[in-house]
Formats: C-alpha cells, structure tokens, sequence
C-alpha cells in the first residue's frame, strides 16, 4: 500500500532501529525528534545497562561494606514502571523470571566484554532483596540486574511518548524486531523462522499496538544461549521461538521472554496478550485471536 | 511501589489450540494425526506383501506391519483435507503438498476454520535444531519489517567469530 513515509535508520545501544514517520513534519522538527531520541537512549542505557561499566544500575553489584545496611542508586522515572512489571512477572512466573541473573548470565560468559566463555554460573539472588522507593533502587546484596527481557520494549514505549509530545501520531517504531506502530494503515510483520533467519513462515498484520519477538538462534555460543532458567541454570531447550502483541511494548517485550519461562496461562493474570510460540518438537501454540498470513 | 490496580480479566476465549499438520523440510515423518492416508491422486505407498508358507510341517507366517511413518511416497501432488476436533469445535483444513524424492517441494493450505488456532507439524533434528516449516525467503515475501530474534550486537558477533576460529584450529 502506499504511504508517505519519512524513515529513519540508526544504530544505537548495539542493534538497528527504524523509525517511520508517516505524517509530515518541519526539518527543524525532524532534527529536534533525532536529537530527544538521541539523548534519551543515551540515558536509559547509561542507567540501565549491564554493558557498561560505568550504567548506574551496575554500581548496585558492588559489594555493600560491613556496617552498610544497603546500596542504593537514583533511577530514572522511566524505570518505575519498568521496575513493576518485573516484580509482577517475578511473583508469576515464580521467579522464573528474575533481574537479578546477571551475575549468572556473566557466568555464562554472556558479559560486558562478550567473552562467550561460560567459568562458574550460580543461581542469582532473589529478586525480594532490590526495592523501588520513588527512584530510589536499593538492593541489601550486591547484585547484577540485567533487564534484557523488558528493557528495550521499555525504551521503545518511551520513545514513542516523545513522538506523541510532538503531536506525531502515526508512525512506527522498529527496534530490531520490537516494534510499535500507530496508522491507519496496518504494518506487514513478517515472522522470521526460528531456525533459517532469511525466510518467514508467516505474516501478522499489525494495527495499532506492539509487537515484540523473542527467539534464541542468535546469541548462541558453545551450547548456550542468552535465555536462562534461573532455577536449572541451564538455557532454555524446549521453546525456540516466541511472539506477542500486547498493549505496550514493555509489556511485549516482557512477556515474550517469559513465555520461554512460563506457559501462557499465570501470564494472563498481568495482562491481556495474543501470542504465537514455536516449541522445539516444532509445534506451534498460537491464541485465537492472534491472525497469520501462513506462507508455505 | 507498585499500586496499579489489576488488569481486566482475560476473556475464556482467548487461546485454544486445535490441530493441523504441515509441510515438513527434509526427509519426514508426517504426522497422521488430523489425516488418513495420502495419495488421492497418485498411487499408494506398496504395503508389504504377507507371505504364508503352504501346508508344510513348519508354517512360516509373516504379518504386514501397517506403515504409519517413513514411507516411500510416489511424486506428485495430494490433497487433503484433515479434520480434527478443538475445544471450539470441529474444525477443517485443506493440505496439498507437492512431493519430490520423499522431500516436500511446495505446499499450501486453506483453513476452513474462521478462527484457525494452533497448528502442529514434526520437524527434524539438525545440528541440535529441529528443521520447521517450509519458509518462503523474506525477499519473495511483501512485508514492511521482520520480527524475530533481535540482531545480535556487533560485538557479540566479532566475539562469536573468533571462538568459531579458535574451535576451528584445536
């Protein structure tokens, strides 16, 4: 179908965004849009990231000195509801889902100098000894939060606000793979096959909402990849490949990590989903409402 | 901390699962779950031959074991339509699949259901993943973007190469 569209492709925190305006806008408007964008991931990573050795967030896994009760770091207001979804997603997946398994996704090998070699994995704290007091995070022992699973759904959401401040209102928003989308029109997702990463196997016609994938054939190493259980401490086998459209792209995002965690069903208590999963015998569980274009 | 009321409850008819068999890539076992027997329209696989020893003091019976899996299939084109009951229902679809060398070449499939639900095909292990569905290639397909497994960063992928080089030298 046609439509104007003013795109717009970048590298930031380590992968490709696109976003795509479809509503004209000034030049002085589009350079200001580049620059928020700009800062703002710039933030939400240096606050946020494990990668980095100098995030925020990081500071929380140094040891906490005897006499010291706890640690605390000052967020941005972004992560409150971050924060809450993760706390939520912990009590229902049962800790299955848990930030506090960066330490054993470093274990993994799977750290900030990616040295993909797996050394000594432990199970990670619970999630119980990190609180949220305004923007107060405070954690009583020394811990590595990583928000892989919800973080860039997140900063998608967020970046999308900043597009509604400016009274952009049809537009779609593509972090490699994470997707927003606002128009009249409905976007053509194609549905990547978990396996041969140049072939789809279908295509979901988005209308208004967020769509995020999760899938485990990319960041694989040594047998290992990035989707752990933290009470195994092994990857995940028995599902390979997971889509969901969800009202917000947090809440994509989040759950369709938790779907490698967690069947559908204690997920439905945190929010209303359509989901697609592929699990390793090949067998595809898809809601009712979740439509596909299946091109075999 | 968190003071968000919960969500509307979900509606009951949100997820159901029915049952439908696709096409497979690579030598298969396809699954006669939803289906009788394939072939309408080439011939049948050959059923093993029963033999029966003749009156002799020792009889020698030997029974055809029904083939439900590997089998050697004719080349050509069949059609057929499964149907399979899902908790809303009975429910139909219609496979053609297009065999050649036993490998499935093409295939398409018409629902019938107006809420098609899940879909279960068998796949085949290689290399630790088992190979799916036919996928058609992204550029064949029209679509404005892809959603799969986030692109992995840059330095991951450099990362990843030089185990693969360092694997490849011990």
């Amino acid at each position: 179908m046609m439509r104007q569209e003013i795109k717009w492709s970048f590298e930031a925190i380590g992968t490709s965004w696109e976003i795509s305006l479809y509503q004209p806008v000034t030049t002085q408007q589009y350079e200001q849009l580049q620059t928020s964008i700009h800062q703002k991931i710039a933030e939400f990573d240096l606050t946020y990231s494990r990668f980095r050795l100098d995030s925020i967030i990081l500071q929380l896994s140094q040891p906490i000195l005897s006499g010291i009760q706890s640690h605390s770091v000052e967020i941005t207001p972004e992560g409150i509801a971050l924060f809450d979804i993760y706390k939520e997603l912990y009590t229902a997946t049962k800790g299955l889902c848990n930030p506090c398994v960066g330490a054993t996704l470093n274990g993994l090998g799977y750290d900030s100098q990616y040295s993909l070699t797996p050394g000594k994995m432990s199970a990670p704290p619970s999630f119980d000894v990190v609180t949220l007091d305004g923007v107060t995070l405070s954690t009583t022992q020394p811990v590595c939060l990583d928000f892989g699973a919800g973080g860039k759904g997140c900063l998608i959401d967020i970046l999308a606000n900043i597009l509604e401040s400016q009274d952009i209102t049809s537009y779609t928003i593509n972090g490699s793979g994470d997707i927003i989308h606002h128009s009249d029109a409905p976007l053509r997702v194609g549905l990547e096959h978990p396996v041969q990463n140049d072939t789809i196997i279908g295509i979901t016609s988005l209308t208004q909402g967020s769509l995020c994938a999760s899938a485990t054939n990319r960041r694989q190493w040594r047998g290992y990849h990035h989707i752990i259980n933290p009470h195994t401490l092994t990857p995940v086998r028995d599902i390979l490949a997971t889509w969901v459209i969800a009202p917000t792209t947090l809440l994509a995002d989040m759950i369709a990590t938790c779907l490698f965690l967690v069947p559908p069903e204690p997920l439905k208590e945190i929010a209303e989903f359509e989901h697609m999963i592929i699990d390793a015998k090949g067998k595809i569980d898809i809601s009712k409402t979740f439509s596909v274009e299946w091109v075999v | 901390m968190n003071d968000m009321s919960p969500p509307v409850q979900p509606q009951q008819s949100s997820m159901r699962y029915g049952i439908l068999v696709i096409a497979i890539l690579g030598v298969l076992a396809l699954s006669v779950v939803a289906y009788e027997q394939l072939g309408s329209t080439a011939d049948a696989p050959a059923e093993t031959a029963t033999t029966e020893s003749s009156a002799t003091s020792s009889p020698v019976v030997t029974t055809t074991t029904q083939e439900t899996t590997v089998a050697s299939f004719a080349d050509g084109e069949y059609t057929q339509v499964g149907r399979y009951t899902s908790p809303a229902g009975p429910e139909e679809i219609v496979l053609s699949i297009i065999l050649q060398d036993g490998i499935i070449t093409d295939s398409s499939l018409e629902t019938r259901a107006t809420n098609p639900a899940s879909i279960n095909f068998q796949g085949q292990f290689k290399g630790g993943y088992k190979q799916l569905i036919v996928g058609k290639s992204i550029d064949e397909v029209e679509l404005d973007v892809v959603a799969g497994s986030s692109l992995t960063p840059k330095g991951f992928q450099e990362a990843l190469e030089k185990i693969k080089q360092e694997a490849a030298t011990t």
